[in-house]
């Protein structure tokens, strides 16, 4: 083999990586910031809605990911990640920080007051999970209305029920919660080995799959996000929400910039702070205050608790190790 | 005589420039990645060791995922590798009319045409509790969550490559032998058997292995209908991704998944020996009239079709109706909301320009790969490398590529670019495109380059003047397969695409977390009608090529 060979055979390597700068300004190279987020599409609405008011319109592009795909990202690619701000599970930001992972530039000052402080981060909504009814299914198969998370464990709703998982899915957390917070670790085990059991299939990876199931009556009952369900009793759906006797847990989501060094966009920090403008109208779809001076109807306010310990990604951990155990209890 | 053309080293320069090009985009874009992954098995955050595999066998949960998957996987694989060879029979050795081929042909590639999404939703939409077929029946004809919907999923997904490989390689079986073998007296079985089914044997395991590998590493379908019954490709999944991404265990997964791929590779290199060579067969003769015969061939065809449309009718009806199942008001709103969404043209448009490159791209390396493995005088260790790389990304999951990809070029200039896309599945597909290209052109002559050699030619020459026209029916094959791919892929895709450069099934993705079904389909369908459009396309190029 000549060198000559050798040449022909890089040459086309090379030149494809000389090619490589101008390809993203092909795809639109437009100069606009890129906001990546895991909300739901009505919390975009209201963020384009802020963005727009504060007079950003044009300058920036919101490119929403699943949740596993969003915190995928934000560990693997840290500071090289295409967006400018991210908006996603307070604790994943947290824990992606911890890690190393991302660096966040500090919050700018001012602005409404968070009730749970952080200098780089302020949240946006508030998930609240809660057991989720189809009222017609649960009234043709006469199955009673559950009052607890316990309840979902009786062999009566076996093959009825749906809920998450928490490998995949953070609100399976906000159950889990609940359940170690009232019933202890091991207590948690064997009531979420009742829940799994009675679940078999319906075992979901995505957050908003088990209400997906109730609405279209393919399960009767399960364990989902309150806000989504709520909004389908408001559509005329026969969707109910129960607030679970052991309390109804919390998980925020928050707003960041990624600290890029020198390669920050200067504009990132503006349009953050500009992104908090949305917190009405998410206060309305979301009934928790998040921010000092927001009020909620009571009607519409949940039972909320809080676990006593901090939302670490090694308490998430502790507890997704403890739900596997329930899961293998199940399968026996 | 012309420099080169002697059977000296000189006369190796056009395979070895073939056999460095394929080695340098597969160092570049296969090893370096999976390397990377291979690395965060080893070194975590605490340093190196083997905390990550002690962490991902713990509780069994990761042997008994591989198991379920080995046996959802060979089942489909069981069936579908066994079925693409009785539809590919026929289709090409059967009387039936034209019109009935090319339906048979036609429905049985149309799962190839849709994402893998898709399918999941359509059985989950097809035979669900309210599924279309369960109102019909009124009853729900086989539960769908677990095992069952896992391997009706992973056939509906593989039989079209089964069923695509063993028809290239059934074009290249001399029918004659056939035709001999009844006059001298065989039955109609035992003909078969030794003028098909032996030459066949090869390449039907091929569509068995293949197979296999599709479904095993496939991620589409167990997050549709798997249930409970969790396979490695969800493991993996969850704890790659999940809700506390842990790289580590998830690259401990990974390797795991790609320790069949060893197996696979010394598999495909002993069946490629018991190969059968034959010249091109020019014959295109009708086969001679035979009754039972065909009217097997029009039942294979009937089922195929059947199961087909059975499932895909869905995609057809749930996008022009209000609500599914609880409003069935026709209605287009979800079709014009899809398209009045502004975003979405963008998204088309990088598709087609990523489709179309990842099929130049593709087809080229996997000619060049096939070349050096099959036409070239090359020393053993560059073809098992060649063939290594091609088998290698036929066993790393789209999911695993993707993630490597973003762990390794972000930041870097191609960073979130379409070229790192074509790139992304160029290596994601090589495989198959490696495996048609090499049947193919392990049938044609094998003393061409002989004989090129002594009329004067390099073998650059002889590849471009002669192997090349002999191969361009297989060439437009697999640009076709890597085009479709590239359009209905998405596995991968989805952690290269950037804000700028999303494609439409990185949309679809996106609409699935927001469970916004009736714009998956519209979208799906959108989809089916582009790839519907470059088949016909390719198939008028085809029937230009033919002799």
């Amino acid at each position: 083999m000549t060198r000559r060979t050798l040449l022909t055979a890089i040459l086309p390597a090379a030149l494809l990586l000389a090619a490589a700068p101008t390809l993203p300004a092909c795809a639109g190279g437009d100069g606009r910031l890129v906001i990546a987020s895991n909300a739901d599409a009505e919390v975009v609405a209201a963020l384009h809605r802020a963005l727009d008011a504060g007079g950003f319109s044009g300058q920036y592009l919101i490119q929403t990911l699943g949740t596993a795909e969003l915190a995928g990202k934000l560990l693997a690619e840290g500071e090289h990640l295409e967006a400018a701000i991210v908006t996603m599970s307070t604790y994943a930001l947290v824990s992606a920080r911890e890690r190393g992972a991302t660096r966040f530039a500090p919050f700018p000052a001012g602005g409404p007051e968070p009730l749970a402080a952080d200098p780089d981060l302020r949240p946006i909504t508030a998930q609240e999970g809660a057991i989720i009814l189809n009222t017609a299914a649960l009234g043709r198969l006469g199955l009673p209305t559950p009052k607890s998370l316990r309840d979902l464990a009786d062999p009566v709703y076996a093959g009825n029920v749906s809920v998450t998982d928490l490998r995949s899915s953070s609100t399976a957390w906000l159950l889990v919660q609940a359940l170690v917070a009232a019933y202890g670790e091991e207590g948690a085990v064997e009531i979420l080995a009742g829940i799994y059991r009675n679940a078999g299939p319906h075992v979901e990876s995505a957050g908003s799959a088990p209400l997906r199931k109730v609405r279209s009556g393919e399960v009767a009952l399960g364990f989902g996000l309150r806000h989504q369900a709520l909004a389908d009793a408001a559509r005329g759906m026969p969707v109910a929400v129960v607030d679970p006797a052991e309390g109804t847990y919390v998980l925020t989501e928050s707003v960041a910039v990624i600290d890029k060094g020198a390669a920050t966009d200067p504009r990132a920090a503006a349009m953050a702070a500009c992104l908090l403008g949305a917190r009405p109208t998410l206060l309305a779809l979301y009934p928790t205050p998040l921010y000092r001076g927001e009020r909620v109807p009571a009607a519409r306010r949940a039972p909320t608790k809080h676990f006593p310990q901090p939302l670490t990604a090694d308490l998430l951990a502790r507890h997704q190790r403890l739900a596997d155990r329930a899961r293998e209890l199940a399968a026996k | 005589m012309r420099r080169g053309g002697d059977g000296s080293a000189g006369g190796l320069r056009g395979p070895y420039a073939a056999f460095w090009s394929v080695a340098a985009l597969a160092a570049l874009f296969l090893a370096l990645p999976v390397g990377a992954v291979a690395v965060r098995a080893f070194v975590g955050e605490g340093g190196a060791g083997l905390g990550a595999f002690a962490e991902a066998f713990r509780g069994g949960a990761l042997p008994r995922a591989l198991l379920n998957s080995a046996l959802a996987a060979g089942l489909a694989a069981a069936i579908a590798a066994p079925a693409g060879f009785a539809l590919a029979w026929a289709v090409r050795c059967s009387g039936l009319p034209r019109w009935a081929r090319a339906a048979i042909s036609g429905l049985t590639l149309l799962p190839m045409l849709l994402p893998t999404i898709t399918y999941g939703f359509a059985i989950v939409y097809a035979f669900g509790r309210q599924g279309v077929v369960t109102s019909l029946l009124e009853a729900q004809p086989f539960p769908i969550y677990g095992l069952g919907g896992l391997t009706l999923g992973y056939v509906i997904y593989t039989l079209p490559t089964a069923f695509l490989l063993t028809r290239n390689a059934l074009d290249y079986v001399d029918r004659r032998f056939g035709t001999v073998a009844r006059l001298m007296g065989d039955t109609p079985w035992r003909a078969f058997v030794q003028a098909t089914l032996r030459p066949m044997a090869g390449p039907i395991a091929a569509a068995f292995v293949q197979s296999f590998f599709l479904a095993f590493t496939d991620f589409g379908v167990p997050a549709s209908v798997g249930g409970s019954f969790k396979t490695v490709a969800g493991l993996l999944y969850d704890r790659m991704l999940g809700s506390l991404p842990d790289f580590g265990v998830g690259s401990v997964i990974a390797l795991a998944m790609l320790l069949p791929s060893v197996a696979a590779f010394f598999l495909l290199r002993w069946l490629g020996r018991a190969q059968t060579r034959y010249e091109r067969p020019a014959d295109d003769l009708p086969p001679p009239r035979n009754l039972p015969r065909d009217a097997l061939a029009a039942l294979l065809g009937l089922c195929s079709c059947l199961l087909t449309a059975t499932v895909f009718c869905t995609v057809l009806i749930v996008p022009f109706v209000e609500a599914w199942p609880y409003a069935t008001a026709p209605t287009l709103a979800h079709v014009r909301a899809v398209l009045g969404d502004p975003g979405l043209m963008a998204v088309c448009r990088n598709s087609l320009v990523a489709a179309l490159g990842t099929a130049a791209l593709c087809t080229l390396t996997a000619y060049a790969a096939a070349l050096v493995t099959v036409r070239s005088e090359l020393p053993a260790w560059c073809k098992d490398a060649v063939s290594a790389a091609a088998t290698l990304s036929g066993c790393v999951p789209g999911m695993v590529l993707g993630l490597a990809f973003m762990l390794v070029f972000s930041g870097t200039p191609l960073g979130h670019s379409l070229l790192l896309i074509v790139c992304c599945n160029t290596f994601h597909f090589l495989n198959a495109p490696y495996l048609m290209m090499k049947g193919a052109l392990e049938k044609l002559n094998a003393r061409w380059e002989t004989t090129g050699r002594l009329m004067g030619d390099a073998w650059a020459g002889t590849v471009l003047r002669v192997v090349t026209p002999n191969a361009r029916r297989a060439l437009l094959a697999v640009f076709g397969y890597c085009f479709v791919n590239a359009m209905v892929t998405v596995s991968a895709v989805i952690f290269v695409a950037g804000a700028r450069t999303a494609v439409a099934t990185s949309k679809i993705k996106e609409l699935q977390f927001f469970g916004r079904f009736d714009d998956i389909f519209v979208l799906s369908l959108l989809i089916l009608l582009v790839n519907l459009a470059a088949t016909a396309l390719l198939r008028l190029a085809d029937r230009k090529a033919q002799p």
